[in-house]
Parts: structure tokens; C-alpha cells; sequence
């Protein structure tokens, strides 16, 4: 964790609203991706933003800064997200359809067609893996979290992160080469 | 595609960006500790409340139970106590009634039971009475008791004859024979003590054979009635005599000769004395 945003969070605690406003305005891009990813629209991914900086600004005086605030947001951004799964019952993934139009409506920093649409069938893949491997993409790929930060986020050992990312590496490589089975 | 190009894929994801409105309403949201810390505290409070609502209700609850348990057994204990002094009143009450019918109640008991001894000792000497005249009927009854005795024995059947009573014959066949033995045990004593006294004569009396008889007082009598003596015929016979007669049983009518032998005499021999000695004769 940078100083600055270790400063942030120790004037947010004694009740600086400023810091606050630049501890959001720092992160509130990332967690909303995080949830736009998820969720599959922007109105659940806003409404589980706030819920998520409502928590953080609740939870505030307990954090003790063992891990760094960005870890301990995501982690808290993804218990927000597996309440808000449970309680609407959302269990499917996100569908192909939709990361259709999410890679389209973007311009994307893919260097030709040919890795975009081998990006599309990637992600519909992704899509397609187990929770546990997911969230493990999702946090460590999408979020750019390292594995230590991950491991805290979810609440799991290190070792645990590097299986579950192996074994998704190898899932979606084997749906890779049979492209034309998920087309 | 190897796994290195995977994640370099994963890594380009898309980012969507934010919807305008979003960074103002978190912003407007923000609720920090410090400010929201009574709040924090009046919420916590209130949960609190609503956590130990159950845990306090039961307390009230059983705390309710437990005085309504000691009031009553309070209750129960006075009652108790009011029991045990109405009894023991009762017990004191009862106790001077009795107290009170005491000495009447016992000189009527001492009454009744004079009463009682007077009437036994009227009944026993009626007793006495009634033994006293039964007493003087005795040597009546006992005289009606000899004559019913004569009587019965009269009625009784006569019992067979001597001489056809076999037991009977038997049994003095016996006596006659140990009357024989007797006899025979005279004789002898009287030749030893003739040939102690170194004389041909035998003894003139009984006396002077009762040293060389085991049992004189037995053999000295007949048997058959143990009271009747033998009869010395010829006191003073001499042994060359040997035929002479020395001793006799009346009853029996055996006799002893001065040879020592015993003979028993049928109806038909008799004795015949010549110079003051006997023998026997056909």
C-alpha cells in the first residue's frame, strides 16, 4: 500500500471527509468494473459500489491496515457480491451474450481481430468455470490483484490461489482448443 | 494457446467505466466513524437489546417463577406451624378432659372389679360344695366299684382247667425239672461235706450244706413256689447205704439218694422208712 493511501485511511478513520472522497475517487472505478463483470449491468454494479464504500466507511475503525486497503476493499466488494448473488438468487454466469456486447460497446486494447475474438472466446470461458476458479479470475487477472492479495481477499492460503489458478489456466485451455464447441 | 497468452488475455479485460452520477453519490454517501459513532452506538445498543430480549424475558420469566415458589413456601410453612399449634392445642385440651374423668372412671373400675372377685368367690365356694358332697359319695362309689368289679369277674368265662392248659403243664414240667436240679446240687453238697468232714455220714440238718451251695437261699426251696423247704428224710445216712432216700420234695414228690442221683416218684412208688432210713418201694 502506497503512503498516501495509507495516510488516506488513517485521516478517513479520525474523520476526515476529504480523505474519504479521495480514498473513493481512487477506487470506485475499480470496484465498479468489479461488479459491472459480475453483475452483468450497471445498476446492480453501482448499487453494490455504494453498499461496498458503505461497509468500508462501517468497518473503517476496524481495519487494521495488516493488509492494504485495496485488498481489504475487494474483499469486502466480493462478500458484497456473494450476499447479493444469494439473496437474488443469482447463480448463473454472466452470458455470452453479454460479454458480446461488453467487448463490443468497447474499444479494447487488443492489437488485431484475430486476439479479439480469441479474447471473446476466452472470456465466455471464463464464464463457464467454476465459482471458485472464477472469482479467482475475476480478482487476480480482471481486479490486477497479486496472488498474496487475492489469497487475503478471499480468505484463502496462497498455495490454494496458485492451484485454483492453475487448474483454471488448464480448464480454459482445454475449452480453447475445441473453440467451435461454445461458438 | 499456451497459458502465457491466457493471461495476457485475462489481463486485458475490459474495464467499463462508471456511470457519471456514481463518484458524487459515493461521495455524498460517506459516513465515517467518527461522525456516525453514536449512531454506531444507539444502533448497536438497540441490537443488543434485541439480541438479550430472550435471554432477559426467560430471566424475568424464571425470576417470577422462583419468588411465586418461595411466597408459597412461605405459605405452606406458616400453615405448618398453624397445624402443629392448633394439634398440640388440641392434644392439651383432650389431655385435661382425661384428667378431669380420671378418679370417677377408676374407683367404678375398682368397683366392677370386686364385683368380679365377689362373684368368683361366690362361684368357688359353690365349687367346693359340689366336691365336698361328691366326697362323701366315694367310699359309696367305691363299694358299688367292688361289686360291679365281683360282678364282671363272675360274668367272665372259666378259663381252661389246669390240666388242660398246656402252659400251664409246661410250666410245671420246668419247676419240677429245676426242682430236680436242686436236688441233685443238695446231694452233692452233702457227699463233699461228708467227705470234708472225712465220714461216711452224711449231714444231719440243711445248715451245713449252705457253704457248698452257690445260691442257698434259692436252693434250698422248690421252685415251683419258692417258699416250700426240702425235706431231709434221713439225716446222719451213711454212704454205704446208697439206696437210701437223704432228700424229698413235697410238692414234687422228687427225692435225692445218698448216691447222689435224683429220681422223680410216679403216684405209684412209695417210701418206706426202716431203721430210721427211707427207700423207696414199688
Amino acid at each position: 500500500m502506497s503512503d498516501d493511501v495509507k495516510n488516506l485511511v488513517e485521516r478517513a478513520k479520525s474523520g476526515d471527509r476529504s480523505a474519504a472522497s479521495q480514498l473513493i475517487t481512487e477506487f470506485y472505478e475499480r470496484i465498479f468494473a468489479y461488479f459491472r463483470r459480475r453483475c452483468g449491468n450497471d445498476e446492480d454494479a453501482a448499487d453494490l459500489t455504494q453498499k461496498t464504500f458503505c461497509k468500508v466507511w462501517t468497518s473503517l475503525k476496524n481495519y487494521d491496515q495488516r493488509s492494504s486497503f485495496n485488498t481489504w476493499l475487494h474483499s469486502i466488494a466480493h462478500h458484497v457480491y456473494v450476499d447479493w448473488r444469494r439473496v437474488n438468487h443469482r447463480l448463473d454466469p454472466q452470458s455470452d451474450e453479454w460479454w458480446d456486447a461488453c467487448i463490443a460497446d468497447e474499444p479494447g486494447p487488443f492489437e488485431n481481430a484475430a486476439e479479439g475474438e480469441a479474447a471473446h472466446q476466452l472470456y465466455r470461458a471464463v464464464e463457464q468455470l467454476n465459482d471458485e476458479q472464477r472469482d479467482i479470475v475475476h480478482l487476480h487477472y480482471y481486479q490486477s490483484l497479486s496472488i498474496q492479495e487475492t489469497a487475503d481477499a478471499l480468505s484463502i492460503a496462497t498455495s490454494t490461489v496458485k492451484y485454483r489458478l492453475r487448474n483454471a489456466l488448464t480448464a480454459l485451455q482445454g475449452r480453447l482448443t475445441e473453440p467451435k464447441l461454445h461458438v | 494457446m499456451n497459458t502465457e497468452a491466457i493471461e495476457k488475455l485475462l489481463r486485458k479485460a475490459p474495464h467499463n467505466t462508471a456511470p457519471a452520477g456514481l463518484l458524487n453519490t459515493l461521495k455524498s454517501d460517506i459516513d465515517l466513524p467518527s461522525a456516525s459513532a453514536r449512531t454506531l452506538e444507539h444502533r448497536e445498543s438497540g441490537s443488543w437489546l434485541r439480541r438479550w430480549i430472550p435471554a432477559l424475558g426467560f430471566a424475568v420469566w424464571f425470576l417470577g417463577c422462583v419468588i411465586v415458589l418461595g411466597v408459597q413456601a412461605s405459605r405452606i410453612a406458616e400453615l405448618k406451624e398453624r397445624a402443629r399449634a392448633s394439634e398440640a392445642a388440641r392434644r392439651a385440651s383432650a389431655s385435661l378432659l382425661t384428667g378431669a374423668n380420671e378418679t370417677p372412671s377408676a374407683s367404678t373400675t375398682e368397683i366392677e372389679q370386686l364385683r368380679k372377685d365377689l362373684a368368683d368367690l361366690a362361684r368357688l365356694r359353690g365349687e367346693v360344695e359340689r366336691l365336698r358332697a361328691e366326697l362323701a359319695e366315694l367310699p359309696k362309689l367305691q363299694t358299688e366299684n367292688a361289686q360291679l368289679r365281683l360282678t364282671l369277674k363272675a360274668q367272665v368265662p372259666p378259663g381252661p382247667k389246669p390240666e388242660e392248659d398246656y402252659f400251664a403243664q409246661q410250666q410245671g414240667r420246668a419247676a419240677r425239672i429245676v426242682c430236680v436240679n436242686h436236688l441233685k446240687q443238695l446231694c452233692l453238697a452233702a457227699r463233699i461235706w461228708a467227705n470234708d468232714s472225712k465220714s461216711d455220714a452224711l449231714p444231719k440238718n440243711v445248715e451245713s450244706l449252705k457253704p457248698y451251695l452257690k445260691s442257698a437261699e434259692k436252693m434250698l426251696f422248690c421252685p415251683s413256689d419258692g417258699t416250700t423247704p426240702y425235706q431231709i428224710l434221713s439225716p446222719g445216712a451213711s454212704e454205704s447205704h446208697p439206696q437210701v432216700v437223704f432228700v424229698r420234695c413235697t410238692i414234687h414228690n422228687n427225692v435225692g439218694l445218698v448216691d447222689g442221683s435224683v429220681q422223680q416218684l410216679s403216684p405209684s412208688h412209695k417210701l418206706v422208712q426202716r431203721d430210721a432210713e427211707w427207700f423207696i418201694e414199688r
